[in-house]
């Protein structure tokens, strides 16, 4: 009954919000607009957190997200010189580099994968920011590709694609078998350290897209591209119910539960005019009381 | 996981449902009606209300507003283009009718105001100049653009200059700013200009803003190679730079006030170098700008007056603070939050339908020492 509840929190508490902020906003909660904005205003982190589902299915976490959508995003601009569909291309390109460097280090440096990852968040951030300080890096065109139907199309894919390879193919099953617990899945034969490195190349394709979708936010790359980005989708992801310890409890469906209740809950804040000084403790609240409950508590067990 | 997924489905459906519904729009349709008893709403993206500036603001938009009999929707703390087009899209929706904000981006001006104009709301913006000429145009463009405002360095700076020179400075020194920052431009040119206006030697100079290490080696590189130096000229003052030039000053053994400092952005210890002479010029106060953009929107969206041929278009020079007792008044006046340094009837004067490009600029051009010791009856 009580691992029941647990799993259902995360929806139920998605629901709740929904029905709060629809009783309580005046009918401004509950319009095709603010639909819209929603899924636009979530769908870099969604797109971000289905492939760093990956990651924390083996028992990872990535850290590097932010500083890495600031490195890819310049690099990509560098690249392809102002134009927009190059651009896309070498984000994805440049991502996937960065999601290779936290696996090599991770797994040929034998530390632990979100130590690269701060290394890549801290130097891709200071990149950027000197990039920035010395070139205005302005793709206009991308503003074409700030549309709701484009966004929910990449969503749906992003997430289509994600929820197929994570639930019924090996680089999936594999990721949550490493997880639960690598050293019996080397013994069984599966090649832990390939599959690790495939799930932070589909995180960094996830990025890549994530990078893509955030310039054409704001048209152009800065010192503060994809800033914050590593904590929103990690807070999303554990609003979501995601298990902390990896493995076979870990839900794909935790990215999109998450990311929605999170933009929501800031969402409906904003509608109801709440003062912004309060702002900032209800979401710790909430967040708190969500995850305490959600929570996979079997890896504290033993902690007395 | 198929419940989950119905649960997901109905929530999708019942969205749809509501789009398929008439839902609540901004009341504002470009031709907002002047009915003193509508409260109108403002959403301000602001970004913060912790440090002196911020917070100055955040008390005088509220007092304004409630004065006015306006509603404020308030989103604090962010810092990047995405994330206040996110607060503006979410402000829409809330039904404000104006939407005002600084912009952290060049770009931050474009996309919002393409999403202000989609919805019908008007905005208004301050303390930062448009980089790029094409979006500048497009943004001026923009029908329901009603302020931009932003800092007249470059005159400042000049005024700054010509203050060592009537204290009988000859020859100086100079930390520069970023070369592709538009008001750290305005800046250096300001300085080198006055410079040679007022007849000042540049002996040499180096470029930083923001790091106290490199300010402190750089005044000591200075005081070596310039023995002669009267004087040292610094497009920043914040994040302890201003800080560190005093102090190198000070353990350089030279007499104090033996060399004159001017610098933008007041810090800490600015009243006590101001009392030892080595302080001539200090530049701050940007509060007002941000006022009279705030004030100029709500009076659009109140219906009172509309700019015509794009947005108004102003400029702010911050307070130039040339002594101790100025310096005084200023850190106990300007950028406080308890101050209110417009008064109630100064505030109702920029709401009305009289006002115009020509009136902001007066409001804002009267932002001197003289007028804080005015407004606190000093």
């Amino acid at each position: 009954m009580r691992e029941r509840i647990r799993k259902i929190i995360p929806i139920a508490g998605l629901l709740i919000l929904v029905i709060l902020f629809s009783l309580t906003t005046g009918g401004k909660f509950f319009t095709w607009q603010n639909f819209q904005n929603i899924i636009m205003q979530a769908s870099i982190a969604l797109v971000a957190a289905v492939g760093t589902v990956f990651v924390m299915a083996h028992n990872n976490l990535d850290f590097s997200l932010g500083g890495a959508c600031a490195l890819a995003s310049v690099l990509a601009y560098l690249c392809s010189g102002g134009n927009l569909w190059l651009f896309c291309v070498f984000a994805v390109v440049f991502s996937i580099l960065c999601g290779l460097f936290t696996a090599v280090v991770h797994i040929y440096g034998k530390v632990p994968a979100f130590m690269g990852g701060l290394c890549l968040m801290f130097a891709g951030r200071g990149v950027a920011q000197t990039m920035a300080a010395s070139k205005y890096m302005i793709i206009a065109k991308s503003s074409v590709l700030n549309n709701f139907w484009v966004f929910l199309g990449v969503v749906a894919v992003v997430f289509g694609v994600g929820y197929f390879l994570f639930n019924y193919t090996k680089l999936g099953k594999y990721q949550k078998l490493i997880g639960t617990n690598p050293k019996a899945t080397e013994l069984s034969g599966v090649n832990v350290n390939k599959y690790k490195t495939l799930a932070f190349v589909v995180s960094g394709i996830t990025l890549g897209i994530a990078c893509s979708l955030a310039l054409s936010r704001s048209l152009a790359v800065t010192g503060n591209t994809g800033l914050n980005l590593e904590t929103d989708v990690l807070l999303a992801l554990s609003l979501g119910g995601i298990s902390m310890a990896g493995g076979s409890a870990t839900r794909i469906r935790s990215a999109i539960i998450g990311v929605l209740t999170y933009y929501i809950l800031n969402n409906g804040m904003l509608l109801w005019g709440m003062n912004p000084d309060y702002v900032d403790i209800v979401k710790a609240v909430f967040f708190l009381a969500t995850v305490s409950i959600s929570i996979d508590r079997s890896e504290y067990d033993l902690i007395a | 996981m198929k419940k989950i997924l119905a649960m997901v489905l109905a929530l999708m459906m019942l969205f749809a449902f509501a789009a398929c519904s008439n839902g609540t729009t901004p009341a504002t349709d470009g031709e907002a009606q002047a009915d003193p008893n509508v409260k109108h709403k403002i959403g301000m993206i602001w970004y913060g209300n912790t440090d002196p500036m911020g917070g100055t603001f955040y008390a005088w938009a509220n007092h304004a507003a409630e004065l006015l009999n306006v509603e404020l929707v308030w989103h604090l703390g962010d810092y990047t283009t995405e994330a206040e087009l996110s607060a503006c899209e979410q402000m829409i929706s809330a039904g404000c009718e104006g939407v005002y904000f600084i912009p952290m981006d060049t770009a931050a001006n474009l996309q919002l105001g393409n999403a202000c104009q989609a919805a019908g709301v008007y905005w208004a913006v301050s303390n930062r100049d448009i980089l790029d000429a094409d979006i500048k145009a497009a943004c001026y463009a923009n029908p329901y653009m009603v302020t931009h405002i932003w800092d007249d360095s470059y005159n400042l700076a000049m005024n700054m200059v010509k203050v060592l020179a009537d204290q009988g400075v000859t020859k100086v020194c100079m930390i520069s700013g970023d070369p592709k920052d538009a008001m750290m431009v305005d800046r250096n040119n300001g300085f080198i200009d006055g410079c040679k206006e007022y007849g000042i030697e540049i002996l040499g100079s180096f470029q930083s803003e923001t790091d106290a290490k490199v300010i402190t080696d750089g005044v000591n590189n200075f005081l070596t190679l310039y023995p002669d130096m009267q004087g040292i000229l610094s497009v920043s003052g914040t994040a302890g730079t201003g800080e560190a030039i005093i102090s190198t000053l000070e353990g350089s053994g030279r007499e104090a006030g033996s060399i004159k400092v001017a610098t933008f952005d007041t810090f800490d210890g600015n009243k006590e170098a101001f009392a030892k002479g080595w302080l001539a010029a200090n530049a701050g106060g940007y509060t007002s700008e941000c006022l009279v953009s705030f004030l100029a929107l709500v009076n659009t969206v109140k219906g009172n007056v509309k700019p015509n041929n794009g947005p108004y278009k102003l400029h702010l020079t911050p307070i130039v603070i040339t002594s101790e007792e100025e310096m005084d008044l200023f850190s106990k006046y300007v950028d406080n939050p308890e101050i209110q340094l417009y008064s109630d009837a100064d505030i109702q004067g920029m709401v009305q339908p009289t006002c115009d490009e020509a009136y902001y600029q007066s409001v804002l051009d009267n932002w001197t020492i003289d007028f804080v010791k005015k407004a606190v009856g000093e």
